[in-house]
């Protein structure tokens, strides 16, 4: 019998997932109690306080959604991770240093379409001597309406770091180019080759090896972008989709994260990959939320049965041999993805899966059924709508749910 | 072999070391020969501009004294390593996310007798949404006077969980000055510390690939006076530990230009500060120990250059961490981390190519500090700063530190 493991999570306002992953860890510990290859374990939710970075933690496994913009947060995953040995989801080290431009450089490195960008020095340097002698020293001028012209428009002006939509323009002409730099003032941008009239916007949702590739419209509004709709890629393109999101997640040691692509004249095109805290709301997954919550929790269980520590050694030169190979982008591709499933252990966790974990499913299908699950559902349109809204939502968001309790 | 080109990447700040290495290279050319064929190196200073994520790059090392607070070339550097493979020194990933905090956590882990560190929630929430709600949820209260007199007694430092040098460091006697030093603080997330008083020798080691320099370090002096020329502070085995501290933590993080500084008291040597990601190079500091400073720089940079020294992004913590988890004696384990840490650096081929292929490199920087072309170097950072009216001074100090070293190495 193995000893019980403690998940924590480290959460800020949210209030759907968790519930739903509390609601589901429960009712699966239940039903699996005893079960010889499956240790017992807990859910907690993390506190803040200071703490001394020598202490021990009860935490074997954290799901953090909190240290991309709390730095306290982030620090003690960091302190557990090198003093303790806990196992994270995320990793916080590269989540920081290697978020959007890295991960665009060394996705370039192995190969993957990523639409031209460019870097662009920001508008508004510090306010300081120091910067002002720099920069009279060292900056070259540049001629920013040049550089429009040769990437062509339409392109996207969108900050180096950061996730989401924030801070992202569409540039279509050396107008809009002037005054969104003119606007961006202290944060560096990229510039990007706007990719329009795209036959398809897909957005991948990745926990581990388990990858689930969605239909999404980002024109629409945030509860109305993941369409239900399974058939919307060809075959060789999903696959391709799932290989392209396990390889950057492999690659930066990266355990819960989405990939935005855009196909378009028959190429897969990456162009944002790297959130921290992908989302994972009631509200915006509606018909795969339960996938979401089911695929968190079996990843999270199999890390703590198989002991996965987290490895924070990353091994990008295995992927800069293969990228320096002389295979097509396909060959390599399937190279990575072999990389990528040796990081993840995808084998194992697939036969945990289908053996101790057989039940997760029905576990799940029952729980979507439940009182408690309608309640955390109508909490969350209660604090996501207006008051007039609300009705016509909870029978909105209850009919995708009842489609997928009924498909399953 | 043909040109390798080597890159500064540096602010306006610093033109004494930069300027002093442009001209050691350009006396000596070839610096090196690499399989019978000359080496030639190349020295630029790095230029800032908008750059494409695909372009390519005529560098093949560069040394960053940027990156730490300027974002965009911190972002060309990881373009360069990432899609160029660019050689850097130093790497701006892990200088990025295990600064001050993460070195200390790692190094408790190793087993590094770090002093007893505590970090403490921010006092002034960050007008962020989410922050207030955040904190309302999931915050526990805390007594802060608690911690500072019963978890350590007083005194205690206070310091800024990131960043180096001594900025936002107070030091701490009783609760009052904890509250207004908290109080103080505002968005920046703080550290206490132990206080190491009554200490018996201060010690700062700066370190270059493996090259590893303890110096005699006094805080409370004036910064130009903090490096006590004194080669004899400290026992052999308290130098051999410090250079094994220093060249472990700069091997685990992959930090080849770092400084080191630690407290020896009651035989314990307790490193402090060791994640400077652009340790103070100036002569004005550094004085007689400038030309060991620019020697190594020249020995490591030229090493890399003609080895093609590959710059390795992935660590090998892991290795670390299990001899930090086995059955070893403190001493045991401090060696088997340098065996690790002369394996990442290469130290002995390197120590080779340095007495074989770099032998001129002691005599000709003898000559160039006594050369008019280095005084000029002195006199412009002299004038650069301090006040005027004690440039005569400071250029008579300098320059009889400068003839001293001279002489004692005739």
């Amino acid at each position: 019998m193995m000893n019980s493991k403690k998940i924590g999570l480290l959460l800020s306002d949210e209030d759907d997932w968790p519930v739903a992953f509390e609601q589901l860890h429960r009712r699966f510990s239940e039903r699996s109690a005893g079960r010889a290859g499956l240790p017992a374990s807990t859910v907690e939710r993390i506190r803040i306080h200071p703490f001394n970075l020598a202490a021990p933690t009860s935490y074997d496994l954290v799901i953090d959604r909190l240290a991309w913009w709390h730095n306290h947060a982030r620090e003690w995953l960091k302190k557990a991770a090198l003093v303790n040995g806990v196992t994270l989801l995320n990793n916080p080290f590269t989540f920081q240093s290697m978020e959007k431009h890295s991960a665009y450089s060394a996705m370039i490195r192995l190969g993957l379409p990523i639409p031209e960008t460019w870097l662009i020095p920001f508008k508004t340097g510090p306010d300081t001597d120091k910067f002002r002698r720099t920069a009279g020293r060292y900056h070259d001028w540049f001629d920013l309406p040049g550089l429009a012209e040769q990437i062509g428009y339409p392109l996207y002006m969108k900050p180096f770091d950061g996730g989401g939509w924030r801070g992202v323009s569409r540039i279509g002409n050396v107008g809009d180019l002037m005054a969104a730099y003119d606007a961006s003032g202290a944060t560096m941008m990229h510039l990007q080759r706007g990719l329009e009239n795209f036959d398809i916007f897909v957005r991948a949702l990745a926990i581990g090896p388990q990858v689930n590739i969605f239909h999404y419209d980002p024109a629409r509004p945030m509860h109305e972008r993941y369409q239900v709709d399974s058939n919307f890629l060809s075959a060789e393109h999903v696959r391709e989709a799932t290989a392209v999101v396990k390889t950057i997640n492999a690659f930066f040691h990266w355990e819960f994260n989405s990939c935005e692509s855009i196909l378009k004249n028959g190429v897969l095109q990456p162009i944002d990959f790297a959130n921290a805290c992908p989302d994972v709301a009631l509200i915006s997954l509606h018909y795969y939320f339960p996938w979401a919550i089911k695929s968190l929790l079996a990843w999270s269980l199999f890390s703590l049965a198989s002991e996965r520590r987290i490895s924070l050694d990353l091994n990008t030169a295995d992927y800069f041999a293969v990228a320096d190979s002389d295979r097509s982008y396909h060959e390599k591709l399937a190279a990575y993805e072999a990389l990528a499933d040796a990081y993840f252990d995808t084998a194992r966790f697939e036969e945990f899966r289908a053996t101790e974990l057989a039940d997760l499913d029905a576990v799940m299908w029952e729980l979507a059924q439940t009182q408690e699950f309608d309640d955390m559902l109508v909490h969350n349109v209660r604090i996501t709508f207006p008051a007039h809204e609300q009705d016509a939502f909870i029978a909105h968001f209850r009919g995708l749910l009842r489609a997928w309790v009924m498909e399953q | 072999m043909p040109t390798r080109k080597l890159g500064l990447l540096i602010g306006a700040e610093e033109e004494d070391w930069p300027s002093a290495l442009e001209a050691l290279f350009r006396r000596h050319t070839p610096v090196a020969s690499v399989g019978g064929e000359p080496l030639n190196v190349q020295v630029e200073r790095v230029r800032v501009h908008p750059f494409d994520l695909r372009a390519d790059t005529s560098y093949h090392v560069v040394v960053d004294r940027l990156g730490h607070w300027q974002l965009h070339p911190r972002e060309w550097l990881k373009k360069a390593a990432l899609f160029n493979g660019v050689y850097l020194v130093n790497n701006p990933f892990t200088f990025q996310s295990m600064e001050k905090h993460s070195a200390y956590a790692a190094m408790m882990r190793l087993g590094i007798h770090v002093p007893k560190t505590w970090l403490i929630p921010l006092k002034s929430y960050p007008d962020r949404p989410g922050y207030q709600d955040t904190a309302n949820r999931y915050y526990d209260w805390f007594d802060l006077p608690a911690i500072g007199g019963e978890e350590f007694g007083y005194p205690l430092y206070m310091k800024p969980f990131d960043g180096g040098g001594w900025r936002g460091v107070s030091r701490i006697g009783n609760t009052a000055e904890l509250m207004d030093a908290y109080n103080a603080s505002g968005q920046t997330m703080m550290h206490l510390q132990a206080a190491l008083e009554g200490f018996d020798v201060f010690v700062r080691a700066l370190g270059i690939g493996p090259q590893i320099r303890p110096m005699h370090y006094d805080p409370s002096k004036p910064f130009h006076e903090r490096y006590v020329p004194d080669r004899n502070f400290l026992s052999p085995e308290k130098t051999l530990e410090m250079t094994r501290i220093t060249k472990v933590i700069n091997a685990f993080f992959r930090w080849e230009i770092n400084s080191c500084e630690a407290i020896l008291k009651d035989g314990l040597l307790q490193p402090i500060d060791y994640a400077n990601a652009c340790p103070d190079m100036h002569l004005i500091s550094l004085h007689v120990n400038f030309p060991w400073a620019v020697k190594s720089l020249l020995a490591w940079t030229t090493f890399c250059l003609a080895t093609d020294r590959r710059m390795r992004l992935d660590m090998n913590m892991a290795d670390y961490f299990a001899i930090a988890d086995s059955e070893r004696s403190y001493d045991e384990k401090l060696a088997a981390y340098e065996v690790l840490a002369d394996a990442y650096f290469e130290t002995e081929r390197f120590d080779e190519f340095r007495h074989k292929q770099l032998g001129w490199l002691d005599e000709a920087m003898w000559e160039f500090v006594q050369s008019a072309e280095f005084d000029g170097i002195l006199q412009g950072i002299v004038r650069d700063k301090f006040p005027a009216h004690e440039f005569d001074h400071f250029v008579y100090h300098y320059r009889t530190m400068m003839r001293e070293w001279v002489q004692s190495n005739a």
